[in-house]
C-alpha cells in the first residue's frame, strides 16, 4: 500500500469522515434516499474504524507481551 | 424552452445515483424536455470509489463533470474540520465561491441538491437557485428523516409525502414548489405492521416499510417536479416560484404515472 493510501485510509481520516456524516444527518435537508445513503456509508465508517482500533489494540497487546 | 439543469452531488452511494438515473432516463427518451448542463462534486478522482464510479458513468455518457474537492480546499487553506455548529466556517464560503466561478459558465435555470454533503453558504444559495428534496408533506412533520417517520408513527398518520422546495439559507425552510402524497395506511400488507406495533410496541418494522415506501416516490416525484419546471407551470423569475396554478403544486397524479405500481418496497 503507498503511503498516500495510507493516509486515505487512515484511522484519523475514517474518523474525521464519519463525523462529517454524522454531522450532516443531523443538519437535516435531505431525502431519505440521501439519509439511507449516508447513513450506510456511516455504518460502513464506523466498522472500519472500529477494525483499525482493534488491530491497534492486538498490536498493542503484542508489545505488552513481548516487554513482560 | 428546455430548462437547463446543475446537479450537485457528492455522490456517495446508490441513493442519489439513483435519483440522477431517473431524470436522465426521463430526458432521453423524451418525456422531460431538459439538459443536465453539468454534474458539480465536491470530491476529486480518487478520493472515493462510488464518486470515481459515478464520475466514469458520468463521462461515458458525455455529461460535463465538475470535481472540485472540499477536503481539499479546506487542507490547503490549514483549516481543521469545523465541529457541528449553526454557523458555517469562513473556509466554506471561500470554496462556495470558487465553485459558483465553476458553475457559471454553463448557464443553469436550476441547481438539483441530490446527495450534496455540504450546506451550502448564504451567498450561495442566494444567488442560486436550488431545489432539495424533504421526505414529508408541506404541513408535515419537519427534522431529520428518523425524526419525520418517528412522528408519522406516533400520531398515527394515514399519509405521508414528498416535497421540493427552494433551498434558502435556514435549512429545510425555502417556499416549497411541489409535493405529492402516498398512504402509509389503510393497504396491506402494511396495515398489519401497524396492528403489529399495537400488540409487541416494537416500530422498526412499520419504520423501515414507511422509509423504503417513501423511497420508492423520491425519484418519479423529482421528475414530475421538473416537469413543471419544463412546462413552464412553474416559473422562476428573480429566485422567486411563480404559477398561474396555485403554490405548492401537487404532482401526485404525474409522480404515480412515472412510478407506476411499484412495489419493490414489499421485498424488504
Amino acid at each position: 500500500m503507498s503511503s498516500e493510501q495510507s493516509e486515505e485510509f487512515s484511522f484519523e481520516n475514517l474518523y474525521e469522515e464519519l463525523q462529517e456524516i454524522v454531522d450532516r444527518l443531523e443538519q437535516g435537508g435531505l431525502s431519505l434516499s440521501e439519509s439511507l445513503e449516508l447513513y450506510e456509508n456511516g455504518i460502513n465508517m464506523a466498522t472500519r474504524c472500529k477494525e483499525l482500533l482493534l488491530q491497534a489494540e492486538h498490536q498493542i497487546d503484542e508489545l505488552i507481551k513481548e516487554g513482560s | 424552452m428546455t430548462l437547463r439543469i446543475g446537479w450537485y452531488t457528492t455522490a456517495r452511494g446508490m441513493g442519489s445515483r439513483k435519483l440522477f438515473a431517473a431524470v436522465k432516463t426521463a430526458i432521453d427518451s423524451g418525456f422531460l424536455d431538459a439538459e443536465i448542463k453539468f454534474v458539480f462534486m465536491n470530491r476529486a478522482t480518487g478520493e472515493s470509489e462510488s464518486t470515481d464510479a459515478f464520475i466514469r458513468e458520468l463521462l461515458d455518457q458525455d455529461i460535463p463533470v465538475i470535481n472540485f474537492s472540499s477536503v481539499q480546499f479546506r487542507k490547503e487553506m490549514g483549516v481543521a474540520r469545523a465541529k457541528n455548529s449553526d454557523e458555517l466556517p469562513s473556509w466554506r464560503q471561500e470554496y462556495d465561491a470558487e465553485v459558483a466561478n465553476l458553475v457559471r459558465p454553463y448557464g443553469t435555470d436550476i441547481g438539483i441538491l441530490a446527495g450534496y454533503m455540504l450546506i451550502f453558504s448564504p451567498d450561495f444559495v442566494n444567488s442560486h437557485v436550488l431545489l432539495n428534496l424533504h421526505p414529508a408533506l408541506p404541513d408535515g412533520p419537519i427534522g431529520t428523516w428518523q425524526k419525520v417517520i418517528q412522528t408519522l408513527i406516533t400520531e398515527r398518520k394515514t399519509h405521508s409525502g414528498v416535497m421540493a422546495h427552494v433551498a434558502i439559507p435556514e435549512v429545510d425552510k425555502g417556499p416549497v414548489a411541489t409535493y405529492c402524497k402516498y398512504p402509509i395506511r389503510g393497504e396491506e400488507p402494511i396495515d398489519l405492521v401497524w396492528q403489529n406495533i399495537d400488540k409487541s410496541k416494537d416500530t422498526s418494522v412499520l419504520f423501515n416499510l414507511i422509509r423504503e415506501i417513501g423511497m420508492s416516490y423520491e425519484a418519479p416525484f423529482l421528475v414530475a417536479t421538473l416537469q413543471q419546471f419544463a412546462r413552464g407551470i412553474i416559473r422562476l423569475e428573480s429566485n422567486q416560484l411563480n404559477s398561474t396554478e396555485s403554490i405548492p403544486i401537487d404532482v401526485t397524479k404525474e409522480t404515480l404515472l412515472s412510478r407506476g405500481n411499484d412495489k419493490s418496497f414489499l421485498k424488504t
